[in-house]
């Protein structure tokens, strides 16, 4: 029998990387950004309040998924923003063959069987 | 000041992680704050509705506060984590005892050998020295450096009694020279001016006990020079967040 990539154990956490690395791989954001357009583009489904989304951040960047970079802005404020590394897209890439796997097999059971 | 000034000061409070890092997370923090508010003020929303989106939706839980921390634990502290906070400090406390018994063992050797050349009180005073500066550097290298405990009100705990031990380790130096040599010329003289070998190895003991007691002084001020670099380091970094300037 063909084991899943994805576990229904790490299922939450393997679908958060998976968001943040997608939204990252349209284009480098800042960590505000990334929930505001989670929450945009899922129309609502999915909302990440920052504290769920930081450490996620730090433990991507820990991992070498993603980077994160510091800019200057016209106020003199420093502003950190994020960016994807090649792991991160190699990592996207097994993610969404995985999570693929894994919610068809799901849908497979759960699904109407009725019609 | 920063209009979130006082989340950002609560956070720092709760977020013990080493810094710069912990000035890092607080100024993306308070990056993301202000934005997040331009971006609801752009959409019409009211000042103080927008402040309270804001931090809604940037405050971190205690949850997120124990996975930032936990993500950012040096070594040491991961291994006391295991254990609880009573029993982390025990372990520490016997560590250092172990340490200090050590170096303790080490200089008594070279004391009662008479390798410091000077008999007496005063070479066990600047062992008593030696040792409460081993004790104290110790201590703050595995506070600092080690475990990277950078909270503010702790890191220069032992730092100005360093200073203390430097300059008595000088008095004692001075005094340890003037006495012996004082005791050995009586000596000299009430042995009608014959003992001048025992004379001539007393100055020898003495210089060295004196040169030792001021190596031992320079030593403890450049430790503490260092230490406080770093305490100040660690400082500049909480103020940065607080009061809105930017990393250097």
């Amino acid at each position: 029998m063909k084991r899943p990539g994805i576990e229904i154990a790490t299922l939450p956490k393997n679908c958060n990387e998976a968001l943040i690395l997608a939204i990252l791989a349209r284009g480098d954001r800042h960590g505000y950004q990334i929930a505001l357009e989670l929450e945009e583009l899922s129309g609502g489904v999915f909302t990440f309040n920052h504290g769920t989304l930081y450490p996620i951040l730090h433990k991507l960047e820990k991992d070498g998924l993603i980077r994160g970079l510091w800019e200057d802005i016209d106020s003199g404020r420093k502003r950190k923003y994020y960016t994807t590394t090649g792991k991160g897209k190699e990592y996207l890439t097994q993610q969404r063959a995985g999570l693929g796997e894994f919610f068809s097999a799901l849908m497979s059971i759960i699904g109407d069987r009725t019609t | 000041m920063n209009r979130f000034t006082a989340l950002l000061r609560e956070m720092s409070g709760r977020l013990d992680v080493p810094q710069p890092l912990k000035s890092r997370i607080l100024l993306e923090l308070a990056g993301d704050l202000e934005d997040l508010y331009a971006t609801y003020i752009n959409r019409g929303i009211a000042e103080e509705t927008a402040m309270r989106m804001a931090v809604d939706k940037i405050a971190i839980g205690d949850e997120a506060v124990d996975l930032l921390i936990r993500l950012n634990d040096s070594a040491v502290k991961r291994f006391l984590r295991r254990f609880p906070s009573h029993v982390q400090r025990w372990i520490e406390v016997i560590s250092w005892c172990v340490i200090m018994l050590a170096a303790s063992c080490v200089l008594y050797m070279k004391a009662s050998h008479g390798s410091l050349f000077i008999d007496g009180p005063f070479a066990w005073m600047l062992a008593g020295i030696t040792l409460a500066l081993c004790g104290i550097t110790i201590s703050r290298l595995y506070v600092l450096y080690i475990k990277r405990d950078h909270t503010v009100t702790r890191i220069r705990s032992g730092l100005p009694f360093m200073l203390f031990l430097g300059c008595l380790s000088i008095l004692i130096g001075v005094d340890g020279f003037f006495l012996e040599i004082y005791s050995a010329l009586i000596k000299a003289i009430y042995a009608g001016g014959k003992d001048v070998s025992g004379l001539i190895s007393t100055l020898q003991g003495a210089f060295f006990f004196v040169a030792l007691s001021f190596f031992l002084a320079a030593t403890a001020s450049v430790i503490w020079f260092v230490f406080t670099l770093k305490t100040l380091t660690i400082e500049q970094h909480e103020k940065a967040v607080l009061y809105g300037k930017p990393l250097s």
